[in-house]
């Protein structure tokens, strides 16, 4: 039950992550030996740097005064939503190249973890009545060994198999790279979406193949001590139909666990997510911050740091209130 | 149950025995009776064995270079070789070394750090409990894989860099369960028992917890040991970490780099990605053997 | 008290099947529960009692298997036997004519339902409309003796005897024939004890409900039942009237299960307990089940096997030693 002592406890710890998080990303590269400012000039320009261009670059970067100033400054901007301007993409800001490539992230993280929830559930659902069964067996053993697989690895294999191996008519059957075809303009035309799909295609597969029997053995799991629980026993008992049964008592009690097993695959499918995305070249964040490693593109990197960092600590409170929506027992830490 | 040993009496029905064989071994021995057990164990075996002497079973050194490039496999070249003329079944001996070497040395730290803290967040309370959690729960919050490619990025490209900042990430989790687990059995009769004997703090976790922790020590570390070995897999992928050893990720890596996929040299793809699921398997089943042959006694 | 019977067990057995072992938990049990009346079955934990409740509601599921036996109910004219029920008429069966009160109340009721509409489902589901539903619930939790404010709360906002009554409200809500108490005040306090157990003597009394009231307590079952039937080891060792059992035992582990009972009017009594323990059942026992701890123990006891035979009247036991001193 959401009672209003429990909002503000959550809100409060929400804050707090916050600003912890916030803090660490802004000591984080400041930690590393060297001064960035010299290493960006020195790729540029060679070894002849002049004082005022260090200058401008250091305040640029924030680099200039003493720490306290510097966190104020960073604090600052980051309340006006300026997160630093790219080495490699310079002059685009930060903010702007993560705002063009988050969507595509969002879309993939958004779809493979709906599907592997609803297969999840399903299978679950459907082997949680025929424990110790054979389906139950087979199911399981294949839930296990699809689940082992690193997900980079898959994706390279899928990118072999369906994408250069399986030739249909002179056509492979999926694009192995980007998000869509180079001759495809962005908007809602059908070429444009179809073409999204269809290059969307291998890495969904991908991450929903290796995501989704982690969550199935967890509700199964989760299936089979709810059936064994006395007010299951009492239930059948009363003589309620089969359907109900299901319903409020079974299905029910199993709503929160459910919750905890979407919260813990999604934190892994954000994982996979990104070595998906490296591997298909598809353009989310995962692949810019993939990029931006390989480039030395700090601020770039310290930015989507950021935001995925926030983007947790929402999800997670988001979370801890569905929890209190969903079971009534659940009121206080 | 015929044990040869005391049965302590107390008050609560706990499987707190003073055997005369040590709680390890009987704990070793009840995973290899059990048939999923046996099969975990097979595994694990193996690949230890192929980690500790894949070099002398190696036909040829991993970096020997004199071969064609890209050929399928052959009697010669058992998984073929890969873009520079390696010889892909050499590195994949050579490579499970390192590649193992990450995940139990991960998996060690993790177990040690991780139940240290844990035990003393339960059992010392107040104070102590409340700085340790609030750390785990920082460091959970922050998602692990970003972290892991930005710290890399900071970090020394060195396998022990990377070993340093996966154990870094993996002992909050043991912590926290290890601390639920001390909450749990602190309240136990037998702890009360040992408490009033007057037997000081330490020997009351080191007899009375830890016998009885080692199944869920147990599995979390072997799960940390795949888990760490997926990560470093992963990281060597993304071209960080130490690109010229040999070792599961670094082939993969290189894969990536050099088109194997043009190439369709699935020969050089598969291997590493097999490794890792049947250590994933083994892990799964000896963490079902473990539960079905120990966390059962409780049954309260 | 008419005689008639409502429900009535022959033979009947169940055992536990694993890979390693099989235990007969239930060995050829029989017994009668007349309409209105209340039969008292008493035992020790570990005896099958509640092995046995578990069957006329037919809620016998792997491991347990029913190995053999019938149990009769006689609703209106003719008798069924409900272990060869098909699934619906089963289900039609279960609460509608005869429903359960279960052990340990603490999580019989969901947890994430409310307690009116865990009162009502089952109404439903048994061809009650909603509103009829809606209307009986006040009165039913009345009759359990509980507050009507519980309507709107979850479970576990209530104490242990509230739940219990709460069961009690539900169990009556099909107007059922026939009651099986399993261990219904186990675990409450002394006070709440009592307090359920005059409950159920009042149904039967306002109600005619027929009460099967199962406990390991014998005392408490002797304050209201018509008759006892005494467990052991799987069986049923003694059968008869209230008084007879209690003032006139015949079996010896009946005797020795009275002679433990502490009594506040006989203060300076020896307390005895019962040497040993029951056997273990996953062998067949040679003889007497009781043959270990008995104190009349004769060869004759470890070569066959007592059945029930007549002691007096409707009194049964399976001695081949029975009576002690009487009380």
């Amino acid at each position: 039950m959401i009672t209003a002592r429990y909002l503000e406890r959550r809100v409060i710890y929400l804050v707090i992550t916050f600003f912890i998080a916030v803090s660490i990303n802004f000591f984080l590269p400041r930690l590393i030996p060297g001064n960035p400012a010299i290493t960006i000039l020195v790729s540029r320009y060679g070894n002849e740097i002049k004082p005022q261009e260090l200058l401008l670059v250091e305040s640029e970067l924030n680099l200039r005064g003493s720490l306290l100033h510097q966190y104020i400054g960073y604090m600052v901007s980051l309340f006006h939503g300026y997160l630093g301007v790219s080495y490699y993409y310079y002059p685009a800001t930060v903010v702007s190249i993560i705002a063009s490539h988050l969507p595509w992230t969002l879309f993939l993280l958004g779809t493979a973890t709906i599907l592997s929830v609803i297969i999840g559930v399903s299978i679950a659902t459907y082997i949680g009545w025929r424990l110790g069964g054979k389906s139950d067996s087979i199911i399981s053993s294949i839930a296990i060994s699809l689940g082992s697989l690193p997900f980079f690895w898959l994706g390279l294999i899928f990118q072999i198999v369906f994408g250069l191996m399986i030739v249909i008519n002179g056509h492979h059957l999926f694009p192995i790279a980007h998000a869509f075809s180079a001759n495809v303009y962005p908007g809602f035309t059908y070429s444009f979406i179809s073409s999204v799909l269809w290059h969307s295609a291998l890495p969904l597969i991908t991450l929903v193949l290796i995501s989704f029997p982690g969550f199935t053995l967890l509700m199964r799991n989760t299936i089979s001590t709810i059936i064994n629980d006395d007010y299951v026993q009492m239930a059948r008992a009363k003589g309620l139909k089969t359907w109900r049964i299901k319903k409020m008592y079974v299905n029910r009690n199993a709503r929160l666990p459910i919750a905890t097993s979407v919260a813990l695959a999604f934190g892994s499918i954000v994982g996979g997510a990104f070595l998906v995305e490296v591997v298909f070249s598809y353009p989310g964040i995962g692949y810019m911050l993939y990029e931006s490693v390989v480039t030395s593109d700090f601020p770039l990197i310290d930015g989507i740091f950021l935001i995925i960092t926030i983007t947790v600590i929402i999800a997670n409170f988001i979370v801890d209130l569905l929890y209190a929506f969903l079971d009534p027992r659940v009121v206080l830490e | 149950m015929t044990e040869t040993g005391y049965i302590v009496p107390d008050a609560s029905s706990s499987p707190h025995f003073i055997k005369k064989r040590s709680p390890l071994l009987e704990f070793v021995i009840g995973i290899w009776k059990n048939g999923k057990g046996k099969v975990g164990m097979i595994i694990y075996a193996v690949m230890i064995g192929i980690a500790v002497f894949g070099r002398l079973l190696a036909p040829y050194s991993p970096t020997d270079v004199n071969f064609p490039a890209f050929q399928p496999p052959s009697l010669a070249h058992l998984l073929g070789t890969n873009y520079v003329g390696e010889d892909v079944f050499s590195e994949f001996l050579y490579g499970t070394g390192v590649s193992l070497t990450v995940g139990f040395v991960v998996a060690f730290a993790t177990m040690v750090i991780g139940t240290i803290a844990g035990i003393s967040a339960g059992f010392l309370g107040k104070v102590t409990d409340d700085v340790i959690m609030r750390t785990v729960d920082v460091l959970l919050v922050i998602p692990g894989f970003p972290l892991l490619v930005i710290l890399s990025a900071y970090l020394p490209p060195t396998i022990w860099s990377t070993i340093l900042i996966l154990s870094i990430l993996s002992w909050p989790f043991h912590a926290r369960v290890i601390r639920s687990q001390t909450l749990t059995l602190k309240r136990r009769a037998f702890v009360l028992a040992s408490k009033l004997s007057g037997l000081g703090n330490f020997r009351i976790i080191v007899r009375d917890l830890i016998p009885n922790m080692l199944p869920i020590i147990f599995i979390n570390s072997i799960f940390v040991v795949v888990g760490a070995i997926v990560a470093q897999a992963g990281l060597a992928f993304f071209g960080l970490g130490n690109i010229n050893s040999v070792n599961w990720g670094t082939m993969l890596y290189w894969f990536d780099i050099e088109d194997g996929i043009l190439f369709k040299a699935w020969w050089w793809l598969l291997p590493p990605g097999l490794g890792i699921m049947a250590l994933g398997i083994g892990a799964n089943l000896l963490s079902n053997a473990v539960s079905e042959t120990n966390g059962t006694k409780r049954k309260d | 008290m008419t005689g008639d019977p409502i429900i009535e067990v022959k033979d009947a057995s169940i055992s536990y099947i694993s890979r390693r072992e099989k235990i007969d938990a239930v060995r050829n049990v029989s017994l009668t529960l007349e309409k209105g009346s209340i039969l008292g079955l008493v035992g020790e934990s570990g005896c099958g009692k509640s092995t046995l409740a578990t069957i006329f509601l037919k809620l016998i599921y792997p491991p347990a298997h029913i190995q053999g036996g019938s149990v009769y109910y006689y609703g209106g004219s003719e008798k069924t036997n409900v272990l060869e029920m098909k699934p619906p008429e089963l289900r039609r069966y279960r609460w509608k004519e005869v429903s359960m009160i279960f052990q340990g109340s603490m999580n019989s009721l969901n947890p994430v339902m409310r307690i009116s509409d865990q009162i009502t489902d089952v109404m439903i589901d048994h061809d009650y409309t909603y509103m009829e539903a809606m209307d009986r619930v006040d009165s039913l939790l009345e009759q359990a003796g509980i507050s009507k404010r519980v309507k709107n709360l979850y479970p576990h906002e209530l104490s242990g005897g509230m739940k219990q009554r709460v069961n009690i409200a539900i169990a009556l809500a099909c107007e059922p024939k026939a009651l099986i108490a399993d261990e219904p005040t186990t675990a409450l306090d002394v006070v709440v004890q009592s307090q359920i157990t005059r409950k159920l003597e009042s149904l039967r009394k306002n109600l005619g409900l027929s009460i099967l009231f199962i406990s390991h307590d014998i005392s408490l079952v002797g304050a209201i039942a018509d008759r006892i039937s005494v467990m052991y080891a799987g069986k049923i060792v003694e059968v008869g009237r209230v008084s007879d059992i209690l003032n006139s035992p015949a079996h010896q582990y009946t005797i020795a299960l009275l002679a433990s009972i502490p009594t506040l009017k006989r203060v300076e009594e020896k307390i005895s307990g019962i040497p040993g323990h029951p056997p273990r059942l996953n062998t067949t026992i040679k003889g007497c089940a009781f043959a270990d701890r008995c104190m009349k123990v004769q060869n004759r006891c470890r070569e066959e096997e007592p059945q029930l035979e007549v002691i007096e009247g409707d009194h049964q036991a399976a001695c081949f030693f029975p009576g002690g001193p009487k009380r």
